[in-house]
């Protein structure tokens, strides 16, 4: 297993460094002067150039990108264009809010999705289990900004419940992580129903039956172990996702995460922080892959580790 | 027995027709294909059948007013109603939706033949490049590119265009390898066909099913993606374009006061992306493509 796990550790050094790779040419090969952003209209031709060299964008392109790469290997990812700070502090400073949000959003998808998915398969044909299926319908339909400010008005502005937006680890975390959240809930809320409904039709279920189990043994011991396997590969999918959601989820509700980081500053042309967060965010997706596929061994027993 | 029992024997059915009739025999796949009709007719019937002119307001008469008779949506923050800027946002969404669909199909069914028929390291190379894409939120990739390529209608379809060719080329790679193993194209090739003939004579019609129903299923993520990114303003440069994604960014200011800003584009995009989900679903059940 440690081996297994080092060589995919191995693995992501050429796939961060295409990524790597790719977003610096992409940055500067395409239009858009951050030099011109800082200063606005106002600057002459001299301040403009000024800038430019102070950013270190006077350089050939190839030399821009020989220091770049340097430092980044040295884990220094430069210092934003815009506050002067070093990228990887206003990551590192981000990075905790991003990631609570997402495993609260986790946690309630996979706290509500399975538990009504296993009550949708148990209930099959049933009124329920039709309910089920057009909320999985929405899940994957709906836009979460907008979900996101449905909630807002909701249980925000309407109700007074709840905090409309804003940071903090208390109730300002129910809306925004309910509704990043629901997209991953609706799928696997389906993908657990489908795959128990598969294993409830095995032999080895009517033999439990027939020796005389109770129905709640027989869910929990025999059909849930074995419907897992599926609902896994769809948990890591799933995260995918949930990242993306979690971006545009920050936004609406004004949280100081990665994502919200990310599109103030693509909007200010900001390319060392573009840079490292979509490194950063590559490394976090990388490592949740490689988490994924650590599980599936300890799921299945029939499965080992290549 | 009736006598309407029919005889057993009947004509071979071409194989399009027994789809179309399984499709239709789904009410799901019939509510999603009225959906996708619907909004298509929307988009395109919007200067005829809105009531009202999608970019100038009544800024007098018309602010910010609740849905009534005359404004069944309400009106925005210029005093423009709500129902006519929904139905000229159809055509933006769906306008960039399909182009930038058709950009990922076609690069991905050439990538996917490509790959798939030569192998070799073409395909090495290329499925390689296609693993480092796909190992990461395709969203944030797209945020990316529109970024820094600038926000406009043609940036945004390439943009789209270019993160969604990967899953096209995938399906199409695993189909082919398959395809290529069948007994019609060891017969085709004995007969002499080139290699151009026999794919795309022979082994592209046996992969389009796939193809179809992966096509209908991403458009929906496809306007999503599109609304998210006009929302997070790269969208479209214009000013008064009228998209989905945008209505929502400018109604955000209005939350606390005029819920139906925020509420009807956002109800737009949830009933189309359900419409192309709909489809796509019947689609596959229809022309029988099981899960990858």
């Amino acid at each position: 297993m440690l081996r297994y796990t080092l060589g995919r550790l191995l693995q992501f050094i050429p796939t961060l460094i295409g990524i790597y790779v790719l977003t610096f040419f992409l940055m500067r090969v395409l239009p858009g002067d951050p030099a011109q952003f800082l200063e606005g209209d106002r600057g002459s031709t001299e301040s403009l150039a000024e800038t430019r060299a102070r950013l270190g964008l006077d350089e050939p392109l190839f030399t821009q990108f020989t220091i770049f790469f340097t430092n980044a290997l040295n884990g220094d990812l430069g210092k934003s264009f815009i506050t002067q700070r070093p990228v990887t502090d206003s990551i590192s400073q981000a990075f905790p809010q991003t990631a609570v949000l997402a495993l609260c959003a986790m946690l309630i998808a996979v706290g509500v999705g399975i538990p009504l998915g296993i009550v949708a398969a148990v209930t099959h044909n049933s009124i329920w289990d039709n309910l089920t299926r057009l909320i999985a319908l929405i899940g994957v339909s709906i836009p979460v900004f907008w979900l996101g400010l449905q909630l807002q008005i909701l249980f925000g502005l309407q109700l007074k419940l709840l905090p409309v937006s804003g940071a903090g680890f208390d109730n300002h975390l129910v809306l925004p992580a309910l509704a990043a959240s629901f997209g991953m809930l609706a799928v696997l809320m389906r993908i657990t129903r489908s795959s128990l409904l598969e294993v409830l039709t095995q032999d080895y279920i009517r033999t439990a039956r027939g020796k005389g189990l109770g129905f709640g043994r027989i869910s929990r011991r025999h059909a849930l172990t074995n419907a897992l396997l599926p609902i896994l590969t769809v948990w890591g999918t799933g995260l995918a996702s949930l990242l993306s959601g979690t971006l545009l989820v920050e936004v609406i509700f004004s949280w100081p995460g990665m994502g919200r980081l990310l599109v103030d500053a693509i909007g200010a042309r900001d390319y060392p922080s573009v840079q490292g967060l979509v490194i950063t965010f590559a490394a976090i997706y990388a490592l949740l892959n490689l988490l994924v596929d650590l599980l599936y061994p300890l799921v299945d027993p029939r499965i080992a580790y290549p | 027995m009736s006598a309407s029992v029919k005889p057993l024997v009947t004509a071979p059915r071409h194989p399009l027709t027994l789809a179309v009739r399984r499709l239709l025999r789904n009410p799901a796949s019939i509510i999603g294909f009225g959906i996708v009709i619907t909004m298509l007719a929307c988009a395109l019937l919007a200067p005829l059948i809105a009531p009202y002119d999608p970019i100038l307001g009544d800024l007098a008469n018309d602010y910010v007013k609740p849905p009534s008779a005359e404004h069944v949506f309400g009106t925005d923050a210029i005093g423009r109603d709500i129902f006519t800027r929904v139905l000229y946002g159809a055509q933006i969404s769906l306008k960039i939706a399909l182009a930038a669909q058709a950009i990922a199909m076609i690069v991905g069914v050439v990538v996917g033949m490509i790959t798939g028929y030569f192998g070799g390291w073409v395909d090495l190379l290329i499925m390689r490049m296609v693993d480092i894409l796909m190992a990461f939120p395709l969203l944030i990739i797209a945020i990316a590119l529109t970024g820094v390529l600038g926000s406009s209608e043609n940036n945004i379809i390439l943009a789209l265009g270019f993160v969604n060719w990967t899953i096209t080329a995938r399906i199409v790679r695993s189909q082919v390898l398959a395809a290529k193993e069948m007994e019609y194209v060891a017969a085709a090739r004995s007969l002499g066909a080139t290699s151009l003939t026999l794919m795309v004579r022979h082994i592209f019609p046996n992969i389009i099913a796939p193809v179809i129903v992966y096509a209908t299923l991403g458009l929906g993520s496809i306007i999503l993606a599109e609304a998210s990114l006009s929302f997070l303003g790269l969208g479209s440069a214009q000013q008064a374009t009228p998209s989905w994604g945008k209505m929502l960014t400018e109604s955000r200011a209005f939350i606390r006061s005029a819920w139906w800003m925020p509420f009807y584009p956002g109800l737009a995009i949830l009933i189309t992306v359900m419409g192309f989900n709909l489809l796509g679903d019947g689609l596959r059940d229809a022309l029988d493509v099981r899960a990858r």
